[in-house]
């Protein structure tokens, strides 16, 4: 215990805090995980789905906090083959058009920014982590083209759309090779819970399909330069 | 004077009688014009009632087809739910029956599938 303290006393007095750049830029490869609500797309869309997030971010002066801005984008597919008594975007399938085979997919982009706190980083000890809250305006698009209708060829396609404002939760850490390039990995969470999808497409009928999605988590690697 | 009395009373009797005649006259005439438009009502219904029993099953909507908008705009969901409650029941009875899987032609399982949003 004393000798920890030692040399966390030492490393304090002896280390120079590493010169934060004014400004940053990169990329996170995302895998996003969004569960759906039961009978409301649980069983048509991917809960898996891989993304790309480009960012860009300012070091606000002499403060430990950054604001940083980006674009986000993920997509995803599924096949899945429904019968009786199993919900198709919250409507029952008819044991007369049993088994229905749907081909669904789902793209959530959008804009986000936030502000991050950052921990000190020491020239010796290139781990620096960070954390912060935001705000993001996702757009999220889910498509269900009906494939096969009991024994003949489905011809539908139905479009589901929800456009909200949401709130972002980051944490994350770099670890530096140089003082200008660093590898990041991060944990954003998303309440997409609000992202409640009805159908957009014009077609008509008596039941509305809609998607109701939970929460998401993105978990990302990238890398990011400085200047 | 007496005379002159009679003659007034008789001339009232038939002046009666023949208002009485033209008030009957009118009433047949009246009576047979209710009777022929009445029969021809019942039959106009009895065409009616036997076109609806052929054309069952009756899934057309109660509303008439939307304009298809752009993507990006929200309808309004209660625009796609103006079916009546008796249409919806239908439906669904026959949706819902696997003995009707056999009688219903494909295109009929299709509008089966667009009423269920599929």
């Amino acid at each position: 215990m004393r000798v920890t303290i030692v040399l966390l006393l030492t490393l304090t007095a002896t280390a120079a805090f590493a010169k934060e750049l004014p400004f940053y830029f990169g990329a996170d490869g995302q895998y996003c995980k969004m569960c759906f609500k039961q009978n409301y797309g649980d069983n048509l869309y991917n809960k898996k789905s891989l993304g790309l997030n480009p960012f860009f971010g300012i070091n606000i002066k002499d403060s430990p906090f950054v604001i940083e801005a980006g674009y986000q984008y993920c997509d995803s597919s599924r096949t899945s083959t429904l019968t009786a008594n199993e919900y198709a975007s919250g409507v029952q399938v008819p044991q007369m058009l049993e088994p229905i085979t749907f081909r669904s997919s789902l793209k959530l982009k959008g804009p986000h920014v936030s502000l991050l706190l950052l921990t000190p980083r020491y020239d010796v000890y290139p781990v620096q982590f960070f954390g912060g809250i935001g705000i993001s305006h996702t757009k999220a698009t889910f498509e269900r083209a009906t494939m096969q209708l009991n024994s003949f060829i489905g011809k539908t396609n139905r479009k589901m759309e929800a456009s909200r404002s949401l709130r972002r939760l980051t944490l994350g850490a770099n670890y530096f090779f140089t003082e200008e390039f660093c590898i990041r990995a991060t944990l954003v969470l998303v309440n997409t819970e609000k992202l409640h999808a009805f159908a957009s497409d014009g077609i008509q009928s008596h039941f509305i399909p809609e998607v109701r999605p939970q929460n998401s988590v993105y978990y990302g690697v990238g890398l990011r330069w400085g200047f | 004077m007496n005379d002159n009395s009679l003659n007034i009373s008789e001339l009232i009797n038939n002046q009666s009688l023949a208002v009485s005649e033209i008030i009957d006259d009118s009433l047949i005439t009246i009576k047979s014009h209710l009777v022929e438009s009445l029969q021809k009502t019942q039959q106009e219904l009895t065409v009616l009632a036997t076109k609806s029993v052929q054309t069952e099953p009756v899934f057309v909507p109660v509303n008439t087809p939307i304009e298809k908008k752009d993507n990006t705009s929200f309808i309004n969901p209660s625009i796609l739910t103006q079916y009546d409650a008796v249409t919806v029941q239908k439906v669904q009875s026959i949706a819902n029956n696997p003995d009707s899987s056999a009688k219903l032609t494909n295109e009929q399982k299709q509008i089966i599938a667009q009423f269920y949003g599929i």
